[in-house]
């Protein structure tokens, strides 16, 4: 179970996170949604210790230190690889790194998604680093496997495809947290949403939960969210009287 | 060419053999176009000289510390310099963010950045020490050239000897028996190795690690200088010695959480 009780991070003056309490057991597949800047990637960068934070965040009830991080790997939009080796050298690296390393899945995934295995990764298309960047995250052997936007750059039939790859593959005591925009998208894979908005969780809620209430998972986040409908036409109306002026 | 087989289990040298694949092969490429073309240079010059001997013998012959200041020789100080500044470039590269954030990977190994950073400055040495080996046998084969081919009356039992004490570049290269040059060199070579690793540590918290820079250009126009010149070597000490306090300083005492606050305030 990873468990975040409390969790502040301030940046400078700037509160990101804001009293942050939150459980996640093995074997879900949860949904991180929230605006620009509510603090999905401060909550996952909190999560792995890469900055401070008050409160506190447990990995099967101890701190997160280099003793257990290997149980959580991450994969991000930023890529967390190295540019000039290959893909084979990350595996012998990785191997090293992380013991429970999966050589079967790793090949599995190159070949699924035919990446070239001896040339630097600085040389694939943006998608190909997506995909190379979220095989690193599902082969590390992590119980909790954390994406932050991993399919920004990623066509449309890649993503779907990889959905279906994701929801093969990940063994029932896998946790992943997912991190995207594409809501419609990933709402059929998803188990669970946690909605953040200014640092702060305003929803969190089961799909079980959600087909019973008989709402769709846009609509749910556009209802906590108090997505004004008419904003749109509002703002063009203004800017048309503008004109009109 | 770049397989380093390793032990399980030694996650340090799995970070040494990483960082070698990133730079190991230019490292070397870079010596090696560098020590030829020093090689050529030098040879020319010799060449040019014996022509010019044979020619007129009256006008006498070129010694051998003079086969270092002349233009050949210039020309071949320059590549060397720039072979520094070459190495200590793909040095610097190495866990650079330069198109992805490995930094992220780097915080999840089993190895803390404090021992990446030992690692990739052991690394450093390792390759200066071997820039310095190179210039120093590619120096010595030189001399043993000249006093191969050179008219015999131009060659003595000290020749080689006293072109170490008389020549600043060779004298600045192997001191012999100066100690405060010695103990300059080696300062120099401590403080360049720990910048070369300080560099990426920096650069991956958005600061500039300006240390390589000035140890590079105090080197380049501080290390041939005149025998004897004691301030010259107090002033190399000098820098070295604070270049590598802000290594040290910046890695292993600096609390990087106020950096934090320099990502722009902005929520993630």
């Amino acid at each position: 179970m990873l468990e975040l009780k409390n969790v502040n991070k301030y940046y400078g003056h700037k509160r990101a996170l804001s009293d942050i309490t939150l459980s996640l057991p093995r074997g879900e597949i949860v949904g991180l949604f929230g605006e620009n800047g509510a603090g999905k990637t401060t909550l996952m960068k909190s999560i792995l210790a890469y900055h401070s934070f008050s409160g506190e965040i447990t990995l099967d009830g101890d701190p997160i230190t280099k003793n257990n991080i290997a149980k959580i790997s991450f994969a991000t939009s930023e890529h967390s690889f190295f540019s000039n080796l290959s893909a084979d050298a990350h595996k012998t690296f990785y191997q090293e790194h992380f013991p429970k390393f999966s050589e079967k899945r790793f090949v599995a995934l190159m070949d699924f998604f035919d990446l070239r295995h001896h040339t630097p990764l600085r040389s694939f298309s943006m998608g190909q680093k997506n995909q190379f960047e979220v095989i690193m995250a599902l082969c590390q052997g992590a119980d909790y496997i954390l994406m932050d936007e991993p399919f920004a750059g990623n066509d449309v039939f890649n993503r779907e495809d990889f959905y279906k790859v994701l929801l093969g593959i990940l063994e029932p005591n896998e946790t992943l947290l997912l991190s995207t925009h594409l809501i419609e998208e990933v709402s059929d894979i998803i188990g669970r949403a946690v909605l953040l908005k200014q640092g702060c969780i305003v929803g969190d809620i089961t799909t079980e939960a959600l087909e019973e209430s008989g709402k769709t998972l846009m609509d749910y986040i556009k209802e906590t969210h108090r997505y004004r409908s008419d904003r749109v036409s509002r703002a063009l109306n203004d800017l048309r009287g503008e004109d009109s002026q | 060419m770049y397989i380093i087989t390793m032990k399980k289990n030694a996650p340090h040298l799995s970070v040494l053999a990483l960082i070698a694949r990133q730079s190991f092969g230019a490292v070397l490429l870079v010596l090696l176009i560098t020590t030829v073309l020093r090689a050529l240079a030098y040879q020319k010059t010799f060449s040019d000289a014996l022509a010019a001997y044979n020619a007129s013998p009256s006008l006498g012959f070129i010694d051998i510390e003079s086969l270092f200041t002349s233009s050949g020789g210039t020309f071949a100080i320059n590549v060397t310099r720039i072979s520094l500044l070459l190495i200590s470039f793909l040095l610097c590269r190495i866990f650079c963010e330069r198109g992805s954030r490995c930094g992220y990977t780097l915080m999840r190994l089993r190895v803390t950045e404090r021992g990446i950073f030992v690692c990739h400055a052991i690394y450093a040495a390792v390759i200066y020490l071997l820039f310095y080996a190179a210039e120093l046998l590619l120096s010595y084969a030189v001399c043993l050239y000249y006093l191969q081919h050179a008219p015999a009356e131009y060659v003595g039992p000290q020749t080689l000897f006293l072109a170490f004490y008389r020549s600043n570049y060779l004298h600045s290269l192997l001191p012999l028996a100066d100690i405060a040059v010695w103990v300059r060199n080696g300062f120099l070579y401590l403080a360049l190795s720990l910048a070369a690793a300080e560099f990426p540590c920096r650069q991956r918290r958005r600061h500039f690690g300006g240390s390589i820079l000035a140890l590079c250009v105090c080197t380049l126009v501080f290390f041939i200088r005149e025998i004897g010149d004691a301030f010259n070597s107090f002033a190399v000490i000098f820098c070295s010695l604070c270049c590598i306090a802000s290594s040290i300083y910046f890695v292993f005492f600096k609390n990087h959480e106020s950096d934090e606050e320099t990502e722009g305030g902005e929520v993630l």
